[in-house]
């Protein structure tokens, strides 16, 4: 599903991924852990194509096509979506309208008929209930005065309504409560299917008690540069970083 | 020797048509004609750069070969025909069909020149009162010139039910044309107005319009004001707001057109305990021209003002806004508050905002500010991550930034078809 290759990136001039290989596959749940600063949002910032980093070296290929060809929304309706660490503030538009715009360009990609308005709001309505959002919310404008943990509930129940092929989560964890946490990660495994996939990035063990990931990677300075499975990240929780960066240097 | 010819042009028209223009009217009425174009001689039509005209050219409208005429225009039958008999004055150039209503309640409405000439006899008393006297050459030249107008009178106690529209057109044909357009709305004690003005300004024609607010003791009037200026037309609006003791006025100002406009809000709070708040929107692209200005006077203790103008800058066109929040010695206990917040979207966009207090009394709580800025990046990235066009993201934004200030349009339709109107206008930005 996702394949990318020896992937170098910038950001005004200075090189934070410095040669990514990573591979996932229909129905996988990858995690990225890695200390501050290593590149785990950089590297899902490039992958969605934010402008602001510049990719100078490698490929990424994505159910077939060349991921670094195509522009932002045409990545997003293709199937891909980032789970913001910092969700943005749209103010003045409503979180319906949002949606609204959103779900018909991802059916309209797909080249399903558009929803009805009835269908929209039913859709809505059960979608929010996956990460128990309140539905109040849908009249508020993006993202604006919501809690912290209403904004991260907020991207899963984006993801939801989106049914993206494969979800980046950057740090959707931090910030939420013990019940929260408990929810939002039941809410992203009710989403697994055989035919999407899921990449966390994290730096807490406790998701992935909920979400049981295939593989663990750690990134470390813009390389991948160790990969285990789910015992990894309790490894990683007790003994944290150094012995595997000791290893690496 | 910069003697202007525009205006000694307009004196001339004045003094070869004067019979025409004061057919019809009271000696004593037309005696106080002859007083505005004095004021107007005086005063001079503004130059750029004069204190209150540092952003608009306004001569430059008033061209030597412009027409002026002292009759209805033809299409004025039919257009009054089509426009449907809901409570709505239509002026077609400034002239009404000349029919004044009267509601089972007490409320006139219709032809101001009809309510001058004897038609009325309550609220008529206020004409000139709140506009005439100010300094303003273009307020003059309109006392001077105009023939009719509309006539909005809500007697005292009464909540008009629903909303009287004031349908403004101006059109020539291909001659350029000088149009004045006139409004008087009165709302007795404890009365309620709405009044939805619509201006629709054709190419080639300069609109000067004087609109007059009287909301007496405890009553409320609620306006919105909608300008669509064609492209190659002005519009040049003075609104002149009287307040007296416990009164409120609530306006919704909103520019969407393409043309030349110039438009002032000037309030007098001058009984205790008034309220006025403004929302102001402006929309400019390509080499439109949008100049608002705002004056809230506070005159007497403990009153409260409250203005929000937002515009959206783009291409080449101009936008500007000055206020001047202006509260005098004893105007104890005011509160006022005054913000303009524009983005700015292209580098030849030219966006001024000017924000002024003037504060003579201590016991204030008085705030302005001023910003200018981009769209965000960020919100355009986020909105593109979930699949939205750039360009559509881009729009959405500035739908959200303006639904602000339409947002508190009270009339679903007035509010329906301004954003429709906002919508297009942002397509075209
Ligand atoms: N504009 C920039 N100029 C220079 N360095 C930058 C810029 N933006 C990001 N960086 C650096 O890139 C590195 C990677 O940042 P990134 O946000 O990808 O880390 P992260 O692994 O997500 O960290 P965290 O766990 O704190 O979220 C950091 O050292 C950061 O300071
Ligand atoms: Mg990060």
């Amino acid at each position: 599903m996702l394949r990318v290759k020896d992937l170098h990136a910038s950001v005004d001039g200075k090189e934070i991924l410095r040669g990514i290989d990573f591979e996932v596959k229909p129905g996988e749940v990858h995690a990225i852990m890695g200390p501050n600063g290593s590149g785990k949002s950089t590297f899902a910032s490039v992958l969605t194509g934010n402008a602001k980093y510049e990719v100078t070296q490698g490929s990424v290929e994505f159910d077939g096509r060349n991921l670094l060809e195509m522009s932002i929304e045409e990545r997003a309706r293709a199937g891909l979506f980032l789970g913001f660490q910092y969700p943005v503030e749209i103010p003045g538009v409503s979180m319906a309208n949002f949606m609204k715009i959103a779900v018909a360009e991802r059916r309209k990609y797909l080249g399903l008929e558009p929803l009805s308005a009835a269908e929209f709001l039913r859709l809505m309505r059960e979608r929010a209930s996956v990460v128990e959002l309140d539905g109040k919310l849908m009249n508020r404008a993006v993202n604006e005065g919501f809690s912290g943990g209403e904004k991260k509930k907020n991207e899963i129940f984006q993801m939801a309504m989106l049914d993206p092929r494969l979800a980046v989560l950057d740090e959707t964890d931090s910030g939420l409560d013990i019940d929260a946490l408990r929810i939002v990660a039941t809410g992203v495994t009710k989403l697994r299917r055989e035919d999407n996939a899921t990449v966390v990035i994290t730096h807490y063990q406790r998701l992935l008690d909920y979400i049981v990931p295939d593989f663990v990677h750690v990134l470390y300075k813009g390389r991948i540069i160790h990969t285990g499975d789910k015992s990894l990240a309790l490894k990683l929780e007790e003994q944290g970083y150094d012995w595997l960066i000791n290893d690496y240097r | 020797m910069d003697k202007q010819v525009e205006q000694q042009r307009l004196l001339e028209v004045y003094l070869s048509n004067i019979e025409m223009i004061g057919e019809g009217f009271s000696g004593a009425f037309n005696a106080r004609r002859r007083e505005c174009i004095e004021d107007f001689r005086l005063t001079g039509l503004p130059r750029r750069g004069d204190e209150n005209y540092l952003y608009s050219q306004v001569r430059e409208l008033f061209p030597e070969q412009a027409e002026f005429y002292f009759t209805p225009p033809v299409w004025l039958e039919e257009t009054v025909a089509q426009s449907g008999s809901d409570e709505r004055i239509v002026l077609c150039n400034g002239f009404s069909d000349g029919t004044l209503h009267r509601t089972p309640q007490g409320v006139v409405y219709g032809s101001l020149r009809a309510a001058l000439n004897g038609g009325a006899q309550d609220g008529v008393g206020c004409y000139g009162s709140a506009a005439d006297d100010k300094g303003c050459a273009l307020a003059a030249l309109n006392s001077a010139f105009m023939q009719d107008g509309a006539f909005v009178y809500v007697p005292r106690g009464v909540k008009a039910g629903r909303r009287i529209v004031i349908d403004c057109r101006f059109r020539t044909r291909e001659q350029a044309q000088v149009c004045f357009g006139r409004c008087l709305v009165v709302a007795g004690e404890d009365a309620e107005a709405d009044i939805v003005l619509e201006y629709r300004v054709g190419a080639g024609v300069t609109a000067d319009c004087v609109v007059e607010y009287r909301a007496e003791r405890g009553a409320r009037i609620r306006s919105i004001q909608s300008d669509e200026v064609e492209r190659g037309g002005a519009l040049l609006s003075m609104n002149y707001i009287s307040q007296c003791e416990r009164s409120g006025v609530e306006s919704v100002f909103a520019d969407l057109g393409d043309g030349f406009s110039r438009v002032d809000f000037t309030t007098d709070l001058a009984g205790r305990e008034a309220e006025s708040r403004l929302w102001g929107l402006y929309l400019a692209g390509g080499d439109d021209h949008t100049d608002l200005n705002v004056r809230v006077n506070h005159a007497v203790p403990d009153c409260r003002s409250y203005e929000l103008v937002k515009g959206v800058v783009s291409g080449e066109a101009t936008g500007a806004f000055s206020g001047l929040v202006y509260v005098a010695p004893d105007a104890q206990r005011t509160e006022a508050m005054q913000q303009c917040r524009n983005l700015q979207l292209s580098d030849g966009a030219r966006v001024y905002a000017r924000p002024h207090l003037e504060i003579y009394a201590d016991d204030v709580k008085c705030s302005h500010g001023a910003t200018v800025g981009q769209l965000d990046g960020e919100q355009v990235y986020y909105m593109r991550q979930r699949g939205i066009g750039e360009q559509e993201a881009r729009r959405l934004q500035m739908r959200g930034f303006v639904n602000d200030i339409l947002a508190h349009c009270t009339c679903e339709r007035t509010c329906d078809r301004l954003r429709e109107l906002a919508d297009e206008k942002i397509e075209r930005l």
